[in-house]
Parts: C-alpha cells; sequence; structure tokens
C-alpha cells in the first residue's frame, strides 16, 4: 500500500539553506545541496526547495542551485520563490525541478499559473498557502513572504485553485513556522469539504507524534517537515523508523543495494548500480 | 556499458534533467534528441512525460518524431520507453484534449475516477503489482516503491498490460508493453535506487521488449 509522504522543506535564501522561525527570522546553516543529498539518503519522500524571500525582493529562486540540488539526488524536487511568469517557471523545471512551487501568484498572476499548467501539467503546480490565525478572525492568508495579507477568503482561493487545475496544495502556518509546537489544522478544517487534490501539512513539526498525528488526517496526502528535520544527523530515518514502529505505513528506505561505483574515480557524484544477487533482505 | 547511448527525446517543455541525471548515473551515456535525424544510430530510446497530452502529441507530430520513430518502430530497429505521459503517448486517444495519441498501441487515456478516499492527482509512492505470468527478471525487490504523479490512467487489451498499482476501489495500469515498447506510469528516474535498477536492467537488456 501507499504510504504517505515525508516531504523535507529546505528553505533558502539565495545560495544559502536557513533555518526559518515565524517567515521573519532566520539563521543560516549551509549549502542546500548537502542537506539535499542527506535528506535524500535517509529516506525523505520529497524535496522542497523554496527561496523564501525572493517574491519579497523581487528575485526568482536560483536556478544554478536548483541544477545543484537536483544533481545530488533522485527523488522528486520541488522547487519555489518569486516564480511569477511562465518563462521563469519554464527555466525552473529546465534545471531539475520536477514541479515548482507557487505562493504570491497565485494572488497577483492568475493567468500565469493557467498558463503553466497549460505548459507542463498541473501535476506540476504545487501552491502554498500560507496563513495566519487571527484572533477572532481564524485562518487569514498572506503572501510575500506573509508580508501582505490577501485578499481572498480561504474557501474561496480553494475554488480558485481547484478552477485553474493546480495539481497540490501546501497548508503552511506561519507562527508555527520553526515553533515545533505540532501542526495546526484550523486551515484545514475550514477547506476539508473541498479536498479533492492532495494537501501537505506544514509549519510546526517538532517530533515524530506531531507527525503522526498529521499523517493519520485523512485529508493529509504529505506531512512537510523543515528547520527540526534538516540539519541533524540520519533526522528522516529516525522519524521513518519510529513511524513504522507505531505501525504507521511510509515508504522504507530502498533495499535495493546501492554501492559507490569505481567507473568514475575522479567524480564525486555518487553513482548508484544495482546488483542482481542482494536479495536476501 | 558505458557506450550504450540512450537516446532521450526532447518534444519541448520539461524537466529531462532527472532523465538524463538517472541514465548517467545508471552508468549508461545519454543524449538528447532535438530533431528526428538524430535518431540515426540510436537503438534505444526513452519518451519521457511532461506537460498534457495534446499539446505534447501534436508537438511530436509535428517535429516528426511521430513518423520517424514508427517507421523505425515497424522496422523493428528501436526500443521505446515511454514515462507518465511518455506512455500515455504510445496509445489512440485521450480525454486530455482532442489530438489523437501515436496509435502504436490499442487503447485509451481516461482521467482517473473520483472515488471516496481517491484525490487527483495520485501522488506518491507505491508498490507495483507485476502480472503474475509476466514479471520481468528486475533486480528490484517487490515491496519497493516507485513514485506516481498522474490524474490519467492507461485503459488496455489485459495481454498488453505488465503491471498495476491498486488505488481506492480499482488498480490502474502501471506498465504495458508491444513489440518495442515499453511504458511504465510511474517516475523510474525520481524513484531512488530501484527506480534506477529498473531503468538499467530495462535498458541493458530488453527481454520483454522482444
Amino acid at each position: 500500500m501507499a504510504g504517505k509522504r515525508i516531504v523535507s522543506l529546505i528553505p533558502v535564501i539565495g545560495e544559502w539553506a536557513v533555518q526559518s522561525y515565524g517567515f521573519n527570522r532566520v539563521r543560516p546553516v549551509g549549502r542546500p545541496e548537502v542537506a539535499a543529498r542527506h535528506l535524500c539518503e535517509w529516506g525523505a519522500d520529497e524535496i522542497a526547495l523554496v527561496d523564501i524571500r525572493a517574491s519579497l525582493e523581487g528575485r526568482t529562486v536560483s536556478e544554478e542551485l536548483i541544477k545543484r540540488v537536483a544533481s545530488e539526488i533522485d527523488i522528486p524536487l520541488a522547487a519555489g520563490g518569486g516564480i511569477h511568469d511562465v518563462q521563469a517557471a519554464h527555466d525552473i523545471v529546465a534545471s531539475g525541478a520536477d514541479k515548482i512551487l507557487v505562493g504570491s501568484a497565485l494572488f497577483t498572476g492568475q493567468a500565469f499559473i493557467s498558463r503553466a499548467v497549460d505548459l507542463l501539467g498541473g501535476q506540476a503546480l504545487v501552491v502554498s498557502l500560507d496563513y495566519r490565525v487571527q484572533p477572532g478572525k481564524g485562518p487569514t492568508l498572506f503572501h510575500t513572504s506573509g508580508s501582505e495579507q490577501a485578499t481572498f477568503s480561504p474557501v474561496d482561493v480553494f475554488g480558485l485553485i481547484k478552477d485553474l487545475g493546480i495539481g497540490e496544495v501546501v497548508l503552511h502556518a506561519i507562527d508555527r513556522d520553526g515553533s515545533l509546537d505540532g501542526y495546526d489544522f484550523s486551515l484545514l478544517d475550514l477547506i476539508r469539504p473541498d479536498v479533492s487534490m492532495p494537501i501537505l501539512m506544514a509549519g510546526g513539526a517538532g517530533s515524530w507524534s506531531d507527525v503522526r498525528q498529521v499523517l493519520d488526517d485523512e485529508a493529509v496526502s504529505a506531512a512537510v517537515v523543515g528547520n527540526r528535520f534538516v540539519h541533524s544527523e540520519h533526522s528522516i530515518s529516525r522519524l521513518k523508523s519510529r513511524l513504522i514502529q507505531d505501525g504507521k505505513e511510509v515508504r522504507r528506505n530502498p533495499v535495493t543495494r546501492v554501492y559507490e561505483s569505481t567507473a568514475h574515480p575522479d567524480d564525486d557524484r555518487r553513482s548508484i548500480v544495482m546488483s542482481h544477487d542482494l536479495f536476501g533482505n | 556499458m558505458e557506450d550504450l547511448q540512450i537516446g532521450i527525446i526532447n518534444y519541448g517543455a520539461g524537466n529531462l534533467f532527472s532523465v538524463v541525471r538517472a541514465i548517467e548515473r545508471a552508468e549508461m551515456n545519454a543524449v538528447v534528441v532535438d530533431q528526428p535525424a538524430q535518431l540515426d544510430g540510436l537503438e534505444m530510446v526513452i519518451l519521457p512525460g511532461v506537460g498534457s497530452f495534446s499539446t505534447a502529441s501534436e508537438r511530436l507530430r509535428q517535429s516528426g518524431f511521430e513518423a520517424a520513430l514508427g517507421q523505425r518502430l515497424q522496422a523493428g530497429s528501436i526500443q521505446i520507453l515511454g514515462i507518465c505521459l511518455g506512455m500515455q503517448l504510445f496509445f489512440e486517444e485521450s480525454e486530455e484534449g482532442s489530438a489523437p495519441g501515436m496509435g502504436w498501441m490499442k487503447g485509451r487515456v481516461e482521467r482517473i475516477r473520483r472515488s471516496p478516499g481517491v484525490v487527483l492527482p495520485h501522488v506518491g509512492w507505491k508498490q507495483v503489482e507485476w502480472e503474475e505470468q509476466s514479471r520481468p527478471d528486475i533486480p528490484v525487490h517487490p515491496e519497493e516503491s516507485f513514485y506516481f504523479d498522474h490524474s490519467y490512467s492507461v485503459r488496455c487489451a489485459e495481454e498488453s498490460v505488465l503491471a498495476r498499482v491498486p488505488l481506492g476501489p480499482e488498480s490502474l495500469v502501471a506498465a504495458v508493453k508491444a513489440p518495442g515498447l515499453l511504458g511504465v506510469q510511474f517516475h523510474p528516474e525520481l524513484s531512488s535506487a530501484p527506480g534506477l535498477a529498473f531503468l538499467r536492467s530495462f535498458l541493458t537488456s530488453t527481454p520483454v521488449l522482444q
């Protein structure tokens, strides 16, 4: 059976991986391609690489960085940050991203999104709905790195997402970002009756039980894990072992044997070659 | 093995990068094929899956790839691995647009039916159920998962089906074969070590394609 996905989010600013707190404080932590390689080895099901300041600073996520990250992994890569036109979407996919992640563009450039769906297919489009829970008002959408409040209600935006044919939706709770306090369900609860596409939950993962709780929700297809699980050794392997131990179906690390190739001794990219006689399990 | 050239058909927008990367990791040479003339000398090509059915099929037609690949298939001089939309294009038609497919295999592509518990697109890692008789001799453990990402699915004659994947109450076609053709709905190039093992196995020894 299918396990639900664990998506590793690597927030970046320019060429550097950062840890992000509440969308406003960041701490640089290292090279995104190194993090991506480790996360892939540890069993992440997908990598999301997002330049969290790109829209705010009028940039687009670095194509060179996408190339470097894509070269290190053999699982799907979603990339986002400042993607506002079809040319940028095309270039990012040509650089090695399998999906593009859009946020602000949903509020400022719907024509672009429908053209991108035509060009790349809806499955290649992921939208991130970033929100804050405001007292008395419930979940309220923001965009452009959380700096601008959206004029749409969550329910209206969800209708728009369906009409545009966007493949997947990330619900990202800004106040939980980097908090390790667990996921917020208030936006999911609001749009729950309308869910007909994969929903990815982001913001707040601090422990395996937070991830378990979110994956147990029928409406959720994937847990996005960030800070806590990007830069600690074997984080994803340990998370998945704990989930499996607890009876949760997630993809196990491949048993298909992987070994260092000797064919390209000068090439530090790891080659993967399988062998035909290694299935004693 | 390093001499084996695998052509990757470039028919427009999309991520050829991950297919090229996977071929190189499996220690074969990837050659991006931009025009039909470049097919000369290639015995094995990959038709990757990008974009929507009609756009892709029109591009293959207008660029001359449809005719060039069709002739080589008939002559038995080429083998084509179709990935995702690339596999769907083997068939006659699709609900995703009005342009006909390549028609190399009988069957059509339909939108996956919604039912309780089924969200579309169908995205994620799944174990593949190989048909009892035809489970290919590939060095991939049956419990390994492959990555799927699609909203449309092939319907075709049973004898063409090589593997299925369960989704809700249904099971979808996960792999098909015909002389010179192998199609997979999943993305071996994005499926970690099992995906690479699968690719290498099929591209270096071709028993199911005969």
